[in-house]
C-alpha cells in the first residue's frame, strides 16, 4: 500500500524534523518538510501530498497566505490542510482539529495521538 | 551938592601960616563942605589915617621928619585908597610931580592957588581917586574870574607870542610863574606838527579877523598824551583896525570826548552783536568797530585752538590807513601757550590789560611785528564764561592815548558781552532747532493740532490739517475758522465747546465725539482743548489736538467681538481638552491591550514552539528508550506533564491578555450604525447636515463589542460633520443645497449630506493587508466574508498626501480646539482589536469615504 505523504510547512526546523521521527515511526507515512513559506506551494505541487500541515506563524509568507494559495491553485485546493499552530493550545485540540473560519487547527503540543488522529481523519 | 557929607581932610603941614591961609581959602571956597584937620609932623599924620574916616590928604612934603618924595610914598602906602594932593613949593615942583607918577592925584605950588582952583582941586582928586579905585577892583575882580575858570584863556601878539595868560593855562604849560611863559609861542609848547598847526590858525584869526569859534581838536598834554580841545580864537584890533593879535580860549573835553568815544564804541559793539547772525560775521564788524571809534590802529581776535590748546589770531582788523603785510605774517606764524605772550597773559589772569610799552612782546615774531609797524600801546580783554576764557581781543595803537581803569572795566564789559552773545547765539540755536524739531514733530503727528485765537481763527495749524482741509500748507489756514471749512452746523457746535473753554478756562481732555463727514460717514474723534495763556496769564485763545479714532473705534468693536470669540473658543477648547483626555485615556488602555496581546500571542508562539519540539522529541523517545531502565517511561511521563502544564499557563496568560476579553457578541452591524447616528443627531441638525441611510438588509452578524465600535461610529460621523463643516460652501456644487425647512419656513441650504451604507462580501486577495508584525493570527484574509460599511461624506477631502498619516496619534487637519487628534487612531485600534479595518481615501466626485470592515460571524 501506497505511504499517505504528509507535507510539513513550518519554519522550525527542529520540530518539523521531531514531527518527522515521530509520524515516520508510527505508521506508513511519507513525511516531507518544507521549512519556508513561500516555497510550500511548488514543493506542495512536486510532493502532491495527501494531507498538508502548515504553521500559521512565519516570517515573509505566513499559514494563512499559504492557505490561500493552495485555495486558488486548481490542482491542491482539494488537499486538506491543518493548521499546527502553537497559537492553540493543549485545552482547544479536539479530535479531528479545532474548526475555525472553515480550517482545521491543531495544537503543536497536541500529543502524537491526537496528531495521528486528526492524520486519520482528514486524509480522504 | 549941600546934602552931602563934608568933605574931610587931612592936612599935614609944619608951618602955621600956611595952616591958616589954607583954612581961610577952604572958608572962601564953601566952609561948610569941608572940614580941616591939621598936624605938623608924618607921624602925627599917619596916626591920624590909621584912624579912619579921613577923605583926602593935603601933603606938604617937607615935614620935620620926613622930606621930599619919600613923604609922599609913607602916606600913600599907608592909606593907598585915600586921594593925596601934594603941597609944593615953586622949587621942588619936579618931586611934585614924580608923587603924582606915583600915585598921588595932584599936585598945587603954594601960593598960586587960589580958593575957587582948591576947591575944585580937591573935588577932581577925590572923585578920580574913586574911578581908579572902581577900576583896580574891576580888573581884580576879572583877573580872579579868568585865574579860577577851568578854561584855557591866553592873549597872543601878531607874532603870535603869549603876553596875556590865566591860571589854567599857565598850569597846562607846566609852569608856576607868569614869566616863564611870557613871550612865548606854540613852538615852545607843542611837537612841531600840532604847532605848525595851531600856529597856523592864529595867524589866520589874526590876519583875516574871522574869529574861530569851538572848533573840536586833538591836541597833546605835557606828557605826550593825546587830549582832545575844544578851542575858540577871536582876533584883537585896536581903533583903527591894526591886528593887536588874539585872544584864545580852549578847553579841555578829553573825559567828555572819551566817553563819547565808549558810548559810540559801546552802542556800535552793541548794534554789531544785534544784528550779527553768527559769531564769525559778528567779530570782523566787532574788531573794525571798536578800532574806528577809539581810533585804535590793528584789532585782533585770539581764540583758543582746542587741538593744540594754544591762542591763535583768528580775525584781524587794520584801519585802512594802516597795514602792513609783515604783522599779517606775524599773526599767522605766532601762536601762544596760557601765560604766553599778551593774548596768554591775558588768557591765564582771565583780566582785561593796558600794555603802554611793548617791549616786552619782543619775544615773539608778533611782538616785534608789532614794534616794527610802530605801534606803541595795546589793550587786551578776555571772553569768555565762567568755564573759562575762549577767546582775547587785542587792540593796537600807534599813538599813545589816555588810559584809565574805567576803559579797562569798559572792555571787560565788551567781552562779557561778546560773550553773552556767544551764549545767545547757542541758546537761540538750541531753541530754533527745538522749534524745528517741534515743528516737524507736530507736523508728522497724524493728529490735528490747531492754535486759535479768542475769535476762533486759526493762528498756526499743522500739515495734518492742512491735509485734512485739503489745502496746500498750513499757512493756508492761518486766519481761517471752522465756518470756512465745515458744515454750518458742525462749526457752530466747535465754537461754542471752544468758547466754553476761553470763558471757563478749563481744558476738553479725551472727549469722543461723533461727527459726519463731507461724505456723510460717520467718525469717531477724540479731542483735546486747552486754554492758551499770555504771559500775564490771560486767555488769548486756544491750542487744540484732534485725532480721528474711527478706526480704533472700529478695531475696539472688533477686539470685543474677537474677546467674546476667544471666550467662546476658550470654552469649546476646554471641553475638546475634557474629550482629548478621555480619548487619550482610552487609547492608553486599548494600546496597552493591544500591546499585552501582542506579547503575550508572541511569547506563547516562540515558548510554545520549542515545548512542542521537546514533546514531540519525547513522544520519540518514549517509542525507542529501553525496557531495562523502569524509571525511564515514567521520566518522560514525568516530561511530558511537565510541557502540558507549561502549555497550560502560556494558555491562561493568553486568555488575559486577548482582545477575546472584550465584551465580544454576534451583533448586527446596522443596529448599531442607527443607534450611533441616534447619537450624533444633535450635531447633524445643529449643522443642517442630511443623512443618507443606504442599510443592506440580512447582513450576516458580526463578532464585536458593542459599545467599542458605536464609539467607533461615532467618532467617523462627526470626523465627517467636521469635514463638512470646514469646507466652504463656495466650492460646492449647487446640488448639495437642499431644500430644509426651519421654524421661519425658509428654505435654507444645508452644509451637506452624510450618506451610510452597509454591504456583505466576500474579500478577495487584492483588498488583504498583511501586518507581518502581527502574531496574533487573527486578520482578514482573501475569501473571508465580511461586512462592509461606507460613510460618505462632502466635504472637500483630504490632501492626498495626509492621507497616510490620518491614524497617527494627534493628527488632525481640524483647527485647534475642533478635534483632539486622536479619534482615528482610537478607532483604528478598536477595529484592530475586533479584527476589523478602516480605510480613508477621497472620493472622486469630492468628499471622503470612509470604508470599515468586520469578519463576518459564520458561528
Amino acid at each position: 500500500m501506497e505511504k499517505k505523504r504528509i507535507l510539513v510547512v513550518d519554519d522550525d526546523r527542529s520540530f518539523s524534523r521531531m514531527l518527522k521521527l515521530n509520524l515516520e515511526s508510527a505508521g506508513a507515512y511519507d513525511i516531507r518538510i518544507e521549512n519556508a513559506g513561500a516555497r510550500a506551494v511548488a514543493t506542495a505541487r512536486e510532493f502532491r501530498p495527501h494531507l498538508i500541515f502548515l504553521d500559521v506563524i512565519m516570517p515573509e509568507v505566513d499559514g494563512g497566505d499559504v492557505a490561500a494559495q493552495l485555495k486558488e491553485d486548481a490542482e491542491l485546493k482539494e488537499i486538506p490542510v491543518v493548521f499546527l499552530t502553537a497559537l492553540v493550545s493543549g485545552q482547544e485540540n479536539v479530535v479531528g482539529g479545532l474548526i475555525r473560519s472553515g480550517y482545521r487547527f491543531i495544537g503543536k503540543l497536541a500529543s502524537e495521538k491526537e496528531i495521528l488522529q486528526c492524520i486519520e481523519e482528514n486524509i480522504r | 551938592m549941600t546934602t552931602e557929607k563934608p568933605i574931610r581932610i587931612l592936612h599935614i603941614e609944619d608951618n602955621p601960616g600956611e595952616v591958616v591961609l589954607m583954612q581961610a581959602m577952604l572958608k572962601e571956597a564953601g566952609a561948610d563942605r569941608f572940614e580941616l584937620e591939621s598936624v605938623e609932623r608924618l607921624s602925627k599924620g599917619l596916626e591920624r589915617l590909621a584912624s579912619g574916616g579921613v577923605d583926602l590928604v593935603m601933603l606938604d612934603l617937607g615935614l620935620p621928619d620926613s622930606h621930599g618924595l619919600d613923604t609922599f610914598i609913607k602916606v600913600h602906602t599907608q592909606s593907598p585908597q585915600v586921594p593925596i594932593i601934594v603941597l609944593s613949593s615953586v622949587d621942588d615942583e619936579s618931586v611934585a610931580i614924580k608923587t603924582v607918577h606915583e600915585g598921588a592925584q595932584d599936585y598945587v605950588v603954594k601960593g598960586q592957588i587960589d580958593a575957587h582952583l582948591l576947591r575944585r582941586t580937591i573935588h577932581y582928586a577925590i572923585e578920580r581917586k574913586r574911578a581908579e579905585q572902581a577900576l583896580a577892583e574891576q580888573h581884580k575882580l576879572l583877573r580872579t574870574l579868568i585865574d579860577n575858570l577851568p578854561d584855557l584863556i591866553y592873549a597872543k601878539d601878531p607874532q603870535g607870542r603869549l603876553f596875556l595868560n590865566n591860571t589854567a593855562h599857565l598850569r597846562f604849560l607846566g609852569a608856576t610863574k607868569r614869566e616863564e611863559v611870557l613871550g612865548k609861542t606854540v613852538y615852545d609848547c607843542f611837537p612841531k606838527e600840532i604847532a605848525d598847526a595851531f600856529f597856523a590858525d592864529e595867524q589866520r584869526v589874526i590876519h583875516s579877523g574871522e574869529p574861530l569859534v569851538n572848533r573840536e581838536e586833538a591836541s597833546v598834554d605835557r606828557a605826550g598824551r593825546r587830549i582832545w580841545v575844544l578851542t575858540t580864537k577871536v582876533p584883537l584890533h585896536d581903533e583903527t583896525g591894526k591886528p593887536l593879535g588874539l585872544v584864545g580860549i580852549t578847553r579841555d573835553i578829553t573825559t567828555r570826548k572819551q566817553i563819547e568815544q565808549r558810548q559810540n564804541m559801546h552802542s556800535g559793539v552793541t548794534r554789531v552783536l544785534a544784528e550779527a547772525g553768527s559769531l564769525e560775521k559778528a567779530i570782523p564788524k566787532v574788531l573794525e568797530c571798536v578800532c574806528e571809534t577809539m581810533e585804535w590802529d590793528v584789532g585782533q581776535m585770539w581764540s583758543l585752538d582746542s587741538k593744540t590748546n594754544r591762542m591763535v589770531c583768528v580775525n584781524s582788523y587794520s584801519v585802512p590807513a594802516f597795514g602792513t603785510a609783515e604783522l599779517d605774517n606775524a599773526r599767522c606764524q605766532t601762536s601762544f601757550a596760557s601765560g604766553e605772550g599778551l593774548p596768554g597773559r591775558v588768557w591765564a589772569a582771565n583780566q582785561a590789560a593796558w600794555v603802554a610799552d611793548l617791549a616786552a612782546e619782543a619775544g615773539s615774531p608778533w611782538g616785534t611785528a608789532i614794534i616794527r609797524a610802530g605801534l606803541r600801546q595795546c589793550m587786551a580783554f578776555p571772553i569768555g564764561d565762567h568755564s573759562g576764557v575762549l577767546s582775547v581781543m587785542v587792540f593796537l595803537s600807534r599813538t599813545m592815548g589816555v588810559m584809565d581803569e574805567s576803559l579797562l572795566a569798559l572792555m571787560q564789559d565788551i567781552g562779557r558781552q561778546i560773550d553773552q552773545f556767544v551764549q545767545r547765539k547757542n541758546a537761540e540755536d538750541a531753541l530754533g532747532e527745538e522749534r524745528n524739531l517741534l515743528r516737524s514733530l507736530i507736523d508728522s503727528l497724524p493728529v490735528h493740532i490747531y492754535v486759535k485765537d479768542k475769535e476762533g481763527r486759526f493762528i498756526v495749524v499743522n500739515e495734518e490739517v492742512a491735509r485734512f482741509f485739503h489745502v496746500k500748507s498750513p499757512a493756508d489756514v492761518a486766519g481761517k475758522t471752522d465756518f470756512d471749512f465745515f458744515s454750518r452746523e458742525l462749526a457752530e457746535s466747535f465754537r461754542a465747546e471752544e468758547q466754553a473753554v476761553l470763558c471757563s478756562g478749563e481744558s476738553i481732555v479725551n472727549r469722543e465725539a461723533r461727527v459726519t463727514d463731507e461724505r456723510g460717514k460717520d467718525r469717531w474723534i477724540l479731542t483735546v482743548k486747552v486754554p492758551f495763556r499770555d504771559s500775564r496769564g490771560n486767555i488769548v485763545g486756544l491750542v487744540g489736538a484732534t485725532r480721528d479714532i474711527t478706526e480704533s473705534k472700529e478695531a475696539e468693536e472688533q477686539l470685543r467681538k474677537a474677546n467674546a470669540e476667544l471666550e467662546r473658543s476658550k470654552e469649546e477648547l476646554q471641553l475638546s481638552n475634557e474629550q482629548l483626555k478621555a480619548a487619550h485615556l482610552l487609547l492608553f488602555e486599548a494600546e496597552k491591550h493591544h500591546a499585552i496581546g501582542r506579547l503575550a500571542a508572541g511569547v506563547a508562539h516562540e515558548v510554545k514552539n520549542p515545548l512542542a519540539t521537546i514533546l514531540m522529541g519525547i513522544s520519540y523517545l518514549s517509542k525507542t528508550v529501553s525496557a531495562a531502565d523502569s524509571n525511564a517511561a515514567s521520566v518522560l511521563d514525568e516530561m511530558r506533564h511537565a510541557i502540558k502544564r507549561a502549555d497550560t499557563i502560556i494558555a491562561e496568560l493568553l486568555e488575559f491578555s486577548s482582545p477575546t476579553r472584550m465584551d465580544s457578541k454576534s451583533e448586527d452591524l446596522n443596529a448599531i450604525i442607527t443607534r450611533s447616528l441616534g447619537l450624533v443627531k444633535h450635531e447633524l441638525d445643529k449643522h443642517h447636515i442630511l443623512v443618507e441611510q443606504k442599510l443592506g438588509e440580512n447582513l450576516p452578524p458580526v463578532q464585536v463589542d458593542r459599545n467599542k465600535i458605536e464609539e467607533v461610529f461615532v467618532n467617523v460621523f462627526t470626523n465627517a460633520v467636521h469635514a463638512m463643516l470646514s469646507g466652504s460652501a463656495g466650492k460646492w456644487s449647487p446640488t448639495t443645497f437642499v431644500r430644509v425647512f426651519t421654524t421661519a419656513d425658509h428654505p435654507i441650504p444645508s452644509s451637506g449630506m452624510l450618506t451610510v451604507r452597509t454591504y456583505a462580501k466576500m474579500l478577495d486577495s487584492s483588498e488583504v493587508r498583511h501586518d507581518a508584525g502581527d502574531r496574533s493570527g487573527v486578520r482578514l484574509r482573501a475569501g473571508d466574508a465580511v461586512v462592509v460599511t461606507e460613510v460618505d461624506d462632502t466635504g472637500h477631502g483630504i490632501p492626498e498626501d495626509n492621507l497616510p498619516r490620518v491614524f497617527d496619534p494627534f493628527f488632525t487637519t481640524k483647527p485647534t480646539g475642533v478635534g483632539t487628534g486622536l479619534g482615528l487612531t482610537v478607532v483604528k485600534k478598536i477595529l484592530e482589536m475586533h479584527s476589523g479595518t478602516i480605510e480613508l481615501a477621497n472620493r472622486p466626485e469630492g468628499g471622503v469615504r470612509v470604508t470599515i470592515m468586520f469578519k463576518a460571524d459564520r458561528r
